[in-house]
């Protein structure tokens, strides 16, 4: 088996064999044409743009048609296309080359985009200069056009001879994508894709993104190391991609992705609380963005949304709107009909913005730089406008505005105080009751979990992410495979913060919750009941072996287990964990 | 040949949104017309042009229009930009 790893641009899941698009390679020659024949030459030009917009706009056209009035995403970048089509910089550009240098028109397209690559190479915002590579699109389906006397083509795949259904349910591997390609593969079908390139500025992306299509950027040597028709998972939420993988890999994503997309809560029974063998009442939040997920009948066991994440609303190239946020947290608040619904403010660093946006600076190491609770304090228009969203949303159902990357007790008095004057300023009609607002802190920092005592006074929940947390503690980036071994949920340095935390909210009366990765492993829920955790918010895959196996443990012996392992100095995990196996009692 | 000052508005600068627009109500107009940023001069139909003057917010630019319509054009443009191209902040 093969494991590659890239940037995902969603969190969904795809099985599917691989369809590899290879770039077509092409030949660029340059000759001198006779001074009778530039004016042909220039009308065979004319023609090439001619056809190659006619193809844009069928493209359009068929987009339309199969999904009247959606992706105004895809009809925007494809109108950057357009309108590039009839640039005077690279048409009026191209024809001076023609007649100036008396070359053929391919070559004078691509002496063209050498020279405005130059300009563009030279531009300091990194969104502006990634538009080079829409120019390129544009400049090389002209070339195509040219170079085959047709339109040109714009997958060149020998599947697509044979009809528009054979590339359905198929994972693209292939170099790079422009706007137009993705459209037009959106439209076949095709299940994800996997890009050997890309950045997450690229308008590809961000069209792969609003159309909906799981996809990996920046998976090296993709087209090497997969064969056409191998069989591929894809792992969004981790940013995975599984190359000639074991039938037991298959079926766990078979069954990951079929409890994403039927019945979530198989074991969940709304009327029956999930309970540890000795009685010890537990809840399990969902960990989601999609509304669907949390409504009845499917989620109906779930104790409510424990970590609804908003970056995918300020991802794109510009933050959505007050109205358009307002919009989706409602629709996750009526779904979850008056069961708690916690929202998390924007965790995004610095780097995400846009030009207007982007703080001045930045340090070599985003990890600890200005991003989360702090770029919201440091933009606080951003943040306020975030805020005006969730205070309004509240008005429906009861909603708990979760802050990330908590250090300070201050920086959460600065929020609280941003929100006590938003609402002052909001109309009467719209003030939330204060019964259905909440404001909490995500424990994922060493220092907030230390400093624990100095949080609490000031909020009313607490959320640990045991994500950051670990890396932050173990100052190991779990992605990074040469340091990947020392990501172990189960240090002891970890286990301490966890049971720390969760002491000292219990004794206040702070309700705390666990939403990080470990939450949603059936192997650690013992460890967790044994550190005093009464709440888990896992994704909804996670949400069925999860429940089984809660129902299996015993709360007290866990606990014993735990505060012997937290006092070894021998502390041994694997011993730990068959430990609490043993102690277990199937259901 | 007409001058005139403007700044840009929106929040995002001219991006491919605003870019686009711009050269569309550009090229509505006959004469000529530029936009100009610190002595540097695109035209104002080309949207790689308008890319390349890099223009955030707050960026003062010259517009310069020459023709026919060189009142309308100039007018036009300045009122798109003046209306932060329709975008609500």
């Amino acid at each position: 088996m093969l494991a590659l790893s890239g940037i995902s641009l969603s969190s969904g899941i795809a099985l599917g064999r691989a369809h590899r698009l290879q770039p077509r390679e092409l030949e660029i020659p340059r000759r001198t044409i006779e001074p009778d024949e530039i004016e042909t030459e220039i009308a065979r030009f004319h023609a090439a743009v001619e056809a190659t917009r006619r193809h844009l706009d069928e493209l359009i056209a068929n987009l339309e048609k199969k999904t009247p009035g959606a992706h105004a995403t895809a009809h925007e970048f494809l109108d950057t296309h357009r309108l590039l089509l009839r640039d005077p910089e690279i048409i009026d550009g191209t024809v001076t080359a023609i007649r100036d240098t008396a070359c053929n028109a391919e070559w004078a397209v691509q002496t063209r985009q050498t020279a405005i690559a130059d300009s563009f190479a030279a531009i300091e915002d990194p969104y502006l200069r990634a538009r080079i590579e829409d120019i390129e699109h544009v400049t090389r389906l002209i070339i195509e056009a040219l170079t085959d006397g047709r339109a040109p083509v714009l997958l060149n795949s020998p599947r697509l001879q044979g009809g528009a259904g054979d590339l359905a349910g198929r994972i693209v591997v292939t170099r790079v994508l422009s706007p137009p390609q993705v459209t037009l593969l959106h439209q076949h079908g095709v299940s994800a894709l996997v890009l050997e390139q890309g950045s997450s500025f690229a308008h590809a992306a961000i069209l792969a993104r609003s159309l909906g299509i799981p996809a990996l950027i920046g998976v090296h040597s993709a087209l090497t190391l997969i064969k056409e028709d191998d069989e591929l998972i894809l792992d969004g939420h981790y940013g995975v991609l599984f190359v000639m993988h074991s039938d037991r890999l298959r079926r766990h994503y078979r069954d990951k992705q079929h409890d994403l997309a039927f019945q979530v809560a198989a074991d969940l029974d709304a009327k029956e609380p999930i309970k540890t063998k000795d009685g010890v009442a537990l809840d399990i939040y969902l960990n989601t963005e999609e509304p669907a997920e949390i409504a009845p009948p499917r989620g109906s066991g779930l104790a409510g949304v424990g970590l609804m994440r908003t970056e995918f609303l300020f991802l794109d190239r510009r933050p959505a709107d007050e109205e358009s946020q307002l919009a989706h947290y409602r629709a996750m608040l009526a779904a979850a009909g008056g069961r708690p619904v916690t929202i998390r403010t924007f965790d995004i660093g610095g780097d995400k913005l846009l030009a207007g946006d982007r703080p001045q600076g930045g340090g070599e190491n985003p990890a600890l730089g200005l991003r989360a609770v702090r770029l919201g304090l440091n933009h606080p228009e951003l943040l306020r406008r975030q805020l005006r969203a969730l205070l309004r949303a509240a008005c429906d159902g009861p909603l708990r505005i979760l802050l990330p990357l908590v250090t300070t007790a201050g920086e959460i008095r600065q929020v609280r105080r941003m929100m006590q004057q938003l609402i002052a300023d909001l109309p009467a009609a719209e003030h939330p009751p204060a019964e259905h607002l909440a404001l909490g802190a995500m424990i994922e920092t060493p220092a907030a979990a230390l400093a624990i005592h100095t949080l609490l006074p000031e909020v009313d929940f607490v959320a640990i992410g045991t994500n950051d947390l670990s890396q932050y503690t173990l100052a190991a980036d779990r992605l990074d495979p040469a340091v990947g071994y020392l990501y172990d949920p189960l240090h002891p340095a970890l286990l301490r913060l966890i049971s720390h935390v969760i002491e000292q909210a219990e004794a206040r009366g702070i309700p705390v919750s666990l939403c990080g990765e470990m939450a949603a492993e059936p192997k650690y829920a013992g460890v967790l009941i044994g550190l005093g955790l009464r709440a888990f918010s896992v994704h909804c895959g996670a949400v069925a072996a999860l429940a089984r196996r809660l129902k299996t443990l015993d709360a007290g012996r866990c606990r014993a287990l735990m505060q012997r392992a937290l006092k070894d100095p021998d502390f041994d995990p694997q011993a730990l964990l068959a430990a609490i196996d043993g102690s277990t009692q199937p259901p | 040949m007409i001058r005139q000052n403007v700044t840009i508005q929106n929040r995002l600068g001219l991006h491919a949104r605003a870019a686009g627009k711009l050269v569309t109500e550009a090229a509505r107009h006959e004469g000529e017309i530029w936009l100009v940023r610190n002595g540097r001069r695109v035209n104002a139909k080309s949207i790689m042009g308008i890319l390349m003057l890099a223009a955030g917010k707050g960026t003062e630019l010259i517009i310069e229009a020459d023709g026919p319509d060189e009142q309308q054009a100039c007018a036009a443009l300045a009122g798109l930009i003046a209306d932060r191209f329709g975008e609500d902040d």
